[in-house]
């Protein structure tokens, strides 16, 4: 075969529509590559697509069933109809196959209820689990809501016409009819961080619109609190008879009595987080308060330090990589003198320690000390380096260096630094390898990136993109077209082909990317099918999400199978924000944490939840349904937890309805029920931001990016598309717009007029205007007299 | 702002464009500023300025004072601070009403101040210009001339829609504190508009306000009228107890003296012989006792919620000081039934002081308590602390078994913010592994200077009790409390030296 004309083959070829290969699509194109996008779905996004009810979500939910039909789907039939690579071998190159469409990340649907778009009814579709050995699930649903309409499994369009004829009573039926979307991956960004600064730098938040997320709740079991309570009741005798409810109102809004329901708090983040809540003791909120200070004064200290530079004595291979942190590499001494490096540090803390004083009139001020404070101790600050450089488990940092009770480091691990696993749920952590565990350095690098988002915009530090999250991708996407990326949907990568090199296989080289024919996706069927046949693209790049890949080719040790159910629930579910008295307008933006082994749930890791309603435009408009996202994930080892994982996310469902239902005493508003559900699982390998080891390509040049397990921000996917990024275009800037671009953004902010200028003038012309009407009097006048 | 350096705000002059920009605006402003004050002088009749050009003066007829309105509009929209032009839009507003118009439109003037505010939302004047504003639309409303409202329900609805502008004025203050929850002026503008809203209407009923126009300004002056209408708390808060005993009680525990004085809302035309219209009027437009009540509770609300926001708030626990003692007696006529019986019996001082220990004790349990281990090198919630420790000493005008009584559920609560003091203490030095000396000073690191005096505060108060007992128990107690009380001021001379000098001293008056 003839080498191809140079203008035929692309710089890099990126496989899929998630949000990091967006991102890299759009940087690689600024950086000037020239850029292939392609994507099996006829939608953008992939995992974190918003899907629409009536298109997107149906074809989702069938590409989910046909696998089920496809069981015995094997890759070496596929690879025989091949005919392109089978021709190709022989010339000493090797394809390297990657998942088809339905595969990915080994995606299993478990449960659903929806509406077709064909008809207006309900129906209810219990799927087995894709592997055939599992027992029926047992639906988790209140069987008064779905016996009647559910349907046995109908995957087929025939079974959907005559679906009208089934009853269906399941309340308002009609109403997933239109507006609705939902994300598969909901994820909300930090308001202050490595995706705001990518959206404001690269100019893509010009496409979107946020919100401010309006609480993050912790849901814990009335006994983890026993505690705190034992404390309020030793006070009880005292506090007053008369009518001093002022404040014991909003006592009541967090503290239930419902037999056996799981409690909400706000998750103590800020200073008035800290002050205001009822889940800490006071000398509980002494420990945390100095906690958290000393977390934002690391972070101050080393914001010009990247994390990883911090403890650079033990790394061998410690070259500095940013180049920001050279100012402070030239002072760094040689790695053996630890206490050297103590030293350094500790007088670069004194010196930012001075200026993070309070200063500014941010929102709720975050954490940010009294003005005239003088500065911390350095011994914690010392105590919290040693155990970052020495690989201390943040677990064991928090219980004996901060002393921390048990119960509030799982708050801190799972709700402040948002971490599913903590080190608990391993029996003997000595087992597992260091990379693994989650350490100081992590918990802490976790813990910053929520700390400085705080009091940046709202009460949290969160931001809630409209429209569903889906739309950072699309954006993404959309500025990658701008700067010139191609985009084909609906051409789903089939393999990658690789040069062999004489040095043997992982030294090959990659060449190509083999594209399937344009494929019938879903029901919307009217697609133009002519462009059938299958396409080798020729490129120097692949970047290909980990959810492709086949497992033999990642040869990561750990899996992480990550369950999720959707829920749309009617009614909100929570309904006293807080304190902040009227001012609640009742909008749902919320986040929810439930820590491991919470009582009556006994979930192995943290559940995230995301919970928002139609003042982010993802739920149907103006009805009060909101739409909750509920996920955990359990380490892959071999076992089947499908059933006790969906059923904990079932379960959770009704303990946060029942936790809002308990301080609901308006009779006039209806109590919150869940209407509609979909509950989904995929694996995914234990990503870099915990493993900390770049894990090796099979081949130079393709590029495998990791998603986060589990997440409730997306900022990852900005660092893991800066780290594709820097290893393809070493020396460009990530994000960077474009000169023409930048100067007439330049010119548009320049436009600022000085009103106090044009008042004055326009004063100015008054006077004159008098002036000058004195004057024509005067002449008036003198003509007159004359006359 | 808090913390904008100044040297920052001047090194804008260094960019050569935007000194030049600034000086082209002084030049217009002081061209501005030569121009209106000729326009006054003109207006007026006073010789012209010896600077100024004598033969256009002179001959130039009157300019009308609807110009110098507009120009002080435009001047006061770009700067706000000198006061010297707001006094000339007051003159110019009283000017117009002498020459002949009824009265002027408030509604300008809450618009021109509201849009300064947002400029500069520290400005004395503009605050001032504000109240003046306002005050002035209250004590006219009363008093219009017939010819404006015809008929008594006219009246009674132009009363109406005032106090709604007043009403509004609330809504107004917590949008400002909204932005800067610590900007004292907007919380003093606050307490202005309650006390607008608390003598609304009442009190000159009582005493009709006199006309200002033929008589001498000391009259007015004396008029409690008018007084009504300056901000102060204590008229209007007679009124919340009964009448015959609040010249002692309430009274003297929540003075909130004048904010401006009664002279300068300026000229009362005369109020027509009509007793039984300005009854009427009264009971539209006053607030009962039920809705004072209800004033009172929200703003006592108002100042949680501005705590719990942000405790770190000086004017909202001042506010909530003074609010306290009002408070407890709400509370205690609202316990002892429906709230017009019993009132005498309620306010008995014994039970009035068993009702502000049981405030003192809920003050510090809900919020002190929370404040002081979140961030206790906070000095706000300290200087509360303080307050809520000498307002809950019992006195001794009560019978003495009474007494005992009292002293024993003071002695209870000092005990316990002891105990959570020395806890919080614990907790501080437990990461202080630093022995020298040496290093124990405050700007070397936090060592909880206020944790030790607020604990010094307090023992010395329990020691004061111990020793009033006068038995040997007690007396063995004090001599153990003393010597823990020596204890703090002996940390605080290492920790704080700059001050060892008052810690001595207090070290001293212990002895």
């Amino acid at each position: 075969m003839k080498d191809p004309s140079p203008d035929d083959v692309y710089d890099v070829v990126i496989c899929g529509t998630d949000l990091i290969q967006s991102i890299l699509s759009s940087a690689l194109s600024r950086a000037g590559k020239k850029v292939l996008h392609c994507d099996g779905n006829e939608w953008y996004g992939g995992f974190d697509a918003v899907l629409q009810n009536g298109s997107s979500l149906d074809s989702f939910i069938e590409g989910c069933q046909q696998v089920i039909s496809q069981l015995h789907y094997d890759i070496d039939s596929r690879e025989s109809a091949c005919d392109v690579s089978d021709k190709l071998k022989d010339n000493g190159f090797r394809m390297l196959e990657l998942l088809p469409r339905e595969k990915y990340a080994d995606l299993r649907l478990h449960s659903h209820t929806f509406i077709s778009h064909a008809t207006t009814q309900v129906r209810k579709e219990s799927i087995d689990s894709v592997t055939s050995k599992l027992p029926a699930k047992p639906e988790i649903d209140d069987p008064t809501k779905s016996s009647s309409a559910i349907l046995e499994n109908n995957s087929s369009n025939a079974n959907k016409s005559d679906g009208a004829e089934n009853k269906c009573d399941t309340p308002e039926p009609c109403m997933l009819q239109h507006g609705f979307s939902c994300d598969i991956s909901p994820s909300l960004i930090y308001a202050s961080g490595d995706a705001v600064y990518g959206l404001v730098k690269s100019g893509v938040a010009d496409y979107l619109e946020f919100k401010s997320l309006k609480g993050l709740y912790l849901l814990m079991a009335e006994g983890d609190s026993m505690k705190q309570k034992n404390w309020s009741e030793r006070n009880k005798p005292y506090s007053g008879k008369v009518g001093a409810k002022e404040i014991s109102k909003d006592q009541e809004s967090t503290i239930q009595t419902l037999d056996h329901s799981l409690i909400r708090y706000r998750v103590p983040c800020s200073k008035g987080d800290v002050f205001r809540s009822k889940l800490l003791s006071p000398v509980e909120k002494r420990r945390l308060m100095k906690f958290l200070q000393l977390i934002s004064d690391y972070g101050a200290t080393n914001e010009s330090v990247p994390l990883n530079e911090a403890d650079s004595t033990d790394a061998g291979d410690a070259t500095p990589r940013t180049s920001d942190a050279h100012g402070v590499q030239n002072e760094s001494p040689p790695p053996e003198e630890n206490s050297a490096v103590a030293t350094s540090t500790k007088s670069m803390a004194d010196d930012a320690m001075y200026s993070i004083n309070e200063r500014h009139l941010n929102r709720g001020r975050a954490l940010s000390r009294p003005q005239n404070k003088a500065k911390p101790s350095s011994t914690e600050m010392d105590s919290l380096i040693r155990c970052i450089r020495d690989d201390v488990d943040f677990s064991d940092f928090l219980a004996d260096v901060v002393k921390l009770p048990p119960r509030l480091c799982s708050v801190v691990t799972h709700a402040m630094a948002l971490a599913p696993f903590g080190n608990s749920n391993h029996s003997d952590p000595s087992q597992i390898e260091l990379h693994h565990r989650y350490l100081t350095k992590c918990g802490v690098g976790d813990l910053l990136r929520h700390v400085s988002a705080l009091g940046r915009f709202g009460d949290t530090a969160f931001l809630v993109p409209m429209y569903g999250s889906g739309e950072l991708s699309q954006a993404f996407c959309r500025s990658g077209a701008v700067y010139g990326s191609t985009y084909m949907l609906r051409r789903a990568p089939i393999s990658v082909s690789v040069k062999l090199n004489e040095h043997g296989v992982h030294d090959s080289v990659v060449r190509a990317v083999i594209l399937s024919g344009e494929e019938h996706i879903g029901a919307a069927c009217d697609v133009d099918t002519e462009d059938t046949a299958k396409k080798e693209v020729m490129c120097n790049h692949v970047i290909v999400p980990n959810t492709m890949v086949p497992r033999h080719l990642m040869n990561s040790s750990l899996r992480v199978r990550i369950y999720r159910r959707i829920s749309i629930l009617q009614g909100k579910i929570i309904t006293q924000g807080d304190i902040k008295d009227c001012s609640d307008d009742g909008e749902q933006r919320y986040a929810i944490v439930i820590p491991p082994g919470t009582n009556g749930l006994d979930n192995k890791s943290a559940i995230h939840g995301v919970a928002l309603d139609d003042s982010a435009f993802v739920a149907p408009a103006g009805k009060g349904f909101t739409v909750l996202h509920l996920t955990t994930s359990v380490l892959d080892d071999g076992k089947d937890c499908d059933s006790a994982c969906l059923d904990i996310l079932g379960k959770s469902v009704q303990f946060l309805i029942a936790s809002q239902s308990s301080d609901d005493d308006s009779a006039t508003e209806k109590s919150t029920q869940e209407c509609h559900h979909l509950a989904f699982s995929y694996a995914t390998d234990l990503p870099l931001p915990f493993t900390d080891i770049e894990l090796k390509s099979p081949a130079s040049g393709l590029h495998i990016c990791h998603r986060d397990i589990q997440s409730i921000t997306c900022d990852y996917a900005f660092r893991e598309a800066k780290r594709i990024f820097e290893s393809i275009c070493p020396d460009a800037d990530f994000l960077a717009l474009a000169k023409n671009v930048a100067d007439s953004i330049i010119y548009r902010n320049n436009d600022d007029s000085d009103d106090e200028k044009l008042v004055l003038s326009s004063a100015l012309d008054i006077v004159r205007n008098i002036v000058d009407d004195e004057n024509k009097i005067d002449e008036i006048d003198k003509s007159n007299r004359a006359n | 702002m808090h913390g904008q350096k100044r040297s920052e705000y001047k090194s804008r002059l260094l960019n050569p464009e935007a000194a030049s920009n600034l000086a082209s605006k002084a030049q217009q402003w002081n061209a501005l500023s030569q121009e209106l004050l000729s326009q006054r002088r003109r207006l007026f009749g006073f010789s012209p300025s010896p600077l100024a050009d004598a033969g256009t003066a002179t001959d130039a007829p009157p300019p009308s004072p609807q110009i110098l309105l507009t120009l002080t509009e435009k001047m006061l929209t770009v700067n706000p601070d000198p006061s010297h032009l707001w006094n000339i839009r007051r003159e110019m507003l009283l000017y117009l009403i002498q020459i002949g118009s009824s009265t002027f439109d408030v509604q300008p003037e809450l618009k021109l101040t509201a849009h300064c505010l947002q400029r500069n939302p520290k400005a004395y004047a503009t605050w001032f210009h504000r109240k003046w504003s306002i005050a002035y639309l209250l004590s006219h409303v009363h008093i219009s001339n017939e010819a404006s409202f015809p008929t008594q329900q006219h009246q009674n609805e132009h009363m109406a829609s005032a106090k709604l502008i007043v009403q509004t004025e609330l809504d107004l203050c917590a949008q400002f504190l909204l932005m800067d929850e610590r900007n004292f002026h907007c919380w003093n503008y606050r307490r202005f508009v309650v006390a607008l809203l608390g003598s609304y209407g009442r009190i000159v009923n009582d005493y009709p306000v006199r006309s200002e126009k033929s008589e001498s300004k000391s009259d007015t002056d004396n008029s409690y009228g008018v007084n009504s209408y300056t901000g102060t708390w204590s008229v209007w808060l007679d009124l919340l107890n009964d009448q015959e005993e609040t010249s002692t009680g309430v009274l003297q525990k929540a003075l909130m003296g004048a904010q401006i004085s009664p002279s300068s809302i300026g000229v009362v035309s005369s109020l027509d012989e009509g007793g039984d219209l300005s009854n009427n009027i009264s009971r539209i437009a006053t607030m009962s006792k039920t809705e004072l009540n209800e004033l009172i509770f929200s703003e006592w609300e108002f100042t949680t919620s501005k705590i719990q926001d942000n405790f770190s708030n000086g004017s909202a626990f001042h506010y909530r000081s003074k609010l306290l003692p009002i408070v407890v007696d709400a509370r205690m006529v609202a316990s002892s039934g429906s709230g017009n019986v019993g009132i005498g019996d309620a306010a008995s001082p014994a039970k009035e002081q068993s009702a502000r220990l049981t405030m003192a004790r809920e003050e510090w349990e809900d919020i002190l308590l929370n404040a002081i281990f979140t961030e206790p090198d906070d000095q706000t919630p300290w200087w509360y602390h303080r307050f809520i420790v000498a307002w809950a000493k019992p006195s001794f005008d009560v019978k003495e078994d009474e007494y005992n009584a009292l002293r024993a559920n003071y002695e209870s609560l000092l005990s316990d913010m002891a105990d959570s003091l020395r806890e919080l203490l614990e907790v501080e030095k437990e990461n202080d592994m630093d022995e020298n000396v040496e290093n124990r000073d405050e700007s070397k690191g936090i060592k909880c200077k206020w944790a030790y005096l607020g604990l010094h505060l307090v023992l010395s108060s329990l020691i004061k009790i111990q020793l009033e007992k006068q038995d040997d128990s007690s007396s063995e107690y004090a001599s153990v409390l003393l010597e823990e009380a020596k204890e703090c001021l002996d940390a605080l001379m290492v920790i704080d030296p700059c001050r060892s000098e008052r810690y001595k001293l207090l070290a001293d008056e212990a002895i």
